[in-house]
């Protein structure tokens, strides 16, 4: 018997040729998840993929398993990867994910059905190492293929007054309230960050981007200035492993454009995304009620388009979480008004030189919105191939944020051809 | 909805012009507007005896997007190795691109031993052979010379022309 979620997909990728498949297939497992078979989560253990058992993310999962680690985000045979909450149970039917030892290679599997062969995205040469501090270095930086991923700031303190984005299950876990490190502060130590950066470049052609971002802290004389000073401190600690500028992302709230000045000026940083999350004003105010209060919507995408004055125009971004602006009660009802406000939000930023991306919503127990469903594959598909579309005919290209330097956006992933 | 490739050996002939550093590698591809393009690649090898490798110097290079179009929507691509008037020419499919992992390390060692440490690649590309044709002119000549054999022989060549006595 076929089963729904290979009908879908051929379906899918039948009505919308111009999209590449992995993409729909991305899509798709992001949608419905993915579990490991245990023959599948027995290979994982081995020093080749085995990721350990901290979260920089701190996200509380509560279907893993605390003998097993967990491995790093799935490779499609076209090199993207999918980043995939393993182990969360708030999905219904998950695809799995089989060891063949007769072959040597991952199946991705649909019931009994080969969906393709797939691979996961290799432990870094430096985890399992430590600080001189005595930190394990795997709390310090997370990866992805070429991605090294820095957690300045470990803690969200929007989340001290209720005021957290309300899709968020950032820092929710039990580690993240002990400290993800296995240290007291919620903040990384300078030393720590250059020394992990410092044996992570050891590996031969391994990352070719540094990404670098943190909970929000609002705290300082101006509007998140100890915050700024903080992501000053790690950069400029990364930034005496490099020359001069190196290929680097900070997601970060939107800064004054003194501050955003001194980010530019004082470390060798390349782009900068303070995130809108999401772009209809009044489910903004809703699905982000922190940000709001702290700066509101206005301010921030006004700060949003001034950052280019000063990184240039390609090299300011800005995400949404896609689907969120769906959710109950009081998110958009139908996905044709969603896709008109997405698309409205691309528009407005590339005419201004912002690159606008989509990140998949992931409902998640322990956010506010709590377990919600999701929005059909479809939509994700239509969302991706527009904005994409969009910021092609401005000339823009996400080459911070693409398929190799992040793997979050499936209408970056779409670039490649161009 | 995948077919996992059939696994079968290159020619010890094949695999012996893949090692030579001095034979001539070109990868044929089609473009956005369907169009051939050709391009030298001299990493072209095979590191198993079943798969081709190549790594792509650049992720923007023409070669490199026919190939995300390639392996995206399941098109073959061609490839020719020629040396010394032996030469074979591959139909082969894209099983996968490698970003990372002991195969892109592999490729991207060989490229830092040739051209310096400072020597970067932005893709590996594993291609899987699904027809491969000796096309050196010697074969080929003996196969239409069975099929027609007369062909291409002008009348005032020596080798057709009967000895004339002054």
């Amino acid at each position: 018997m076929d089963s729904l979620k290979v009908s879908e997909l051929e379906h899918l990728t039948a009505k919308y040729p111009d999209v590449s498949p992995f993409v729909i297939l991305k899509l798709s497992m992001i949608c419905h998840g993915v579990a490991l078979t245990p023959r599948a989560l027995d290979k994982v253990q081995s020093a080749t993929y085995n990721f350990g058992f901290l979260e920089p993310f701190g996200i509380d999962y509560e279907g893993r398993t605390k003998d097993k680690a967990m491995p790093g985000p799935i490779l499609l045979r076209d090199a993207s990867n999918v980043y995939i909450n393993y182990g969360d149970a708030g999905y219904a039917d998950p695809y799995r994910v089989d060891w063949d030892e007769e072959d040597g290679i991952f199946l991705l599997m649909d019931g009994g059905e080969l969906i393709d062969s797939v691979d996961f995205v290799p432990r870094p040469g430096f985890f399992g190492k430590k600080t001189n501090r005595g930190v394990p270095m795997e709390a310090v930086a997370d990866v992805r293929a070429q991605k090294l991923i820095l957690t300045a700031y470990q803690r969200c303190r929007l989340w001290e007054t209720g005021h957290q984005c309300r899709f968020c299950a950032f820092f929710t876990s039990e580690n993240a309230a002990k400290g993800v490190a296995g240290v007291a502060s919620a903040e990384m130590d300078t030393a720590d960050i250059y020394e992990t950066v410092r044996e992570a470049l050891k590996e031969r052609g391994r990352f070719s981007e540094i990404y670098l971002s943190g909970g929000l802290d609002e705290s300082g004389k101006e509007l998140f200035d100890n915050e700024l000073d903080r992501y000053i401190r790690i950069l400029q600690a990364v930034g005496r492993n490099f020359r001069g500028r190196f290929s680097s992302q900070l997601m970060a709230p939107a800064y004054s454009k003194r501050q955003v000045k001194r980010l530019y000026d004082e470390t060798g940083l390349t782009s900068y995304c303070p995130n809108i999350e999401v772009w209809d004003e009044e489910k903004s105010n809703w699905l982000c009620p922190g940000k709001s209060r702290l700066l509101g919507h206005k301010e921030w995408v006004k700060r949003t388009l001034d950052a280019v004055e000063i990184f240039g125009k390609g090299y300011v971004y800005t995400q949404v979480v896609a689907g969120a602006e769906l959710a109950a009660p009081y998110g958009f009802k139908t996905i044709e008004e969603a896709l008109e406000s997405n698309f409205q939000a691309c528009e407005f930023y590339a005419k201004n030189g912002v690159i606008f991306l989509s990140t998949i919503w992931r409902p998640h127990h322990a956010s506010r919105l709590g377990r919600q469903q999701m929005p059909p594959l479809e939509y994700y598909i239509r969302l991706a191939r527009g904005l994409y579309q969009i910021r092609r005919e401005y000339g823009l290209s996400a080459d911070n944020d693409d398929y190799k330097h992040c793997g979050n956006h499936p209408d970056s992933d779409l670039e490649r051809m161009d | 909805m995948i077919k996992l490739p059939k696994i079968s050996m290159l020619s010890p002939e094949l695999t012996k012009l893949l090692k030579m550093s001095d034979s001539v590698k070109i990868i044929g591809t089609l473009d956005a507007s369907g169009e051939p393009r050709l391009s030298a690649n001299d990493t072209l090898t095979s590191l198993n005896g079943i798969s081709l490798i190549l790594s792509e110097k650049l992720e923007k290079s023409q070669c490199n997007r026919d190939l995300v179009r390639s392996i995206w929507y399941g098109k073959p691509v061609t490839v020719l190795v020629f040396h010394d008037g032996t030469s074979f020419e591959i139909r082969a499919k894209i099983y996968r691109c490698l970003i990372v992992g002991p195969i892109f390390d592999e490729m991207l060692a060989r490229a830092r031993e040739k051209y310096g440490p400072d020597a970067d690649i932005a893709a590996v590309w594993e291609l899987i052979p699904e027809k491969c044709r000796d096309v050196s002119e010697d074969t080929v000549l003996r196969e239409q010379k069975a099929a027609h054999p007369y062909y291409d022989s002008h009348l005032d060549r020596e080798s057709v022309r009967s000895i004339i006595s002054k």
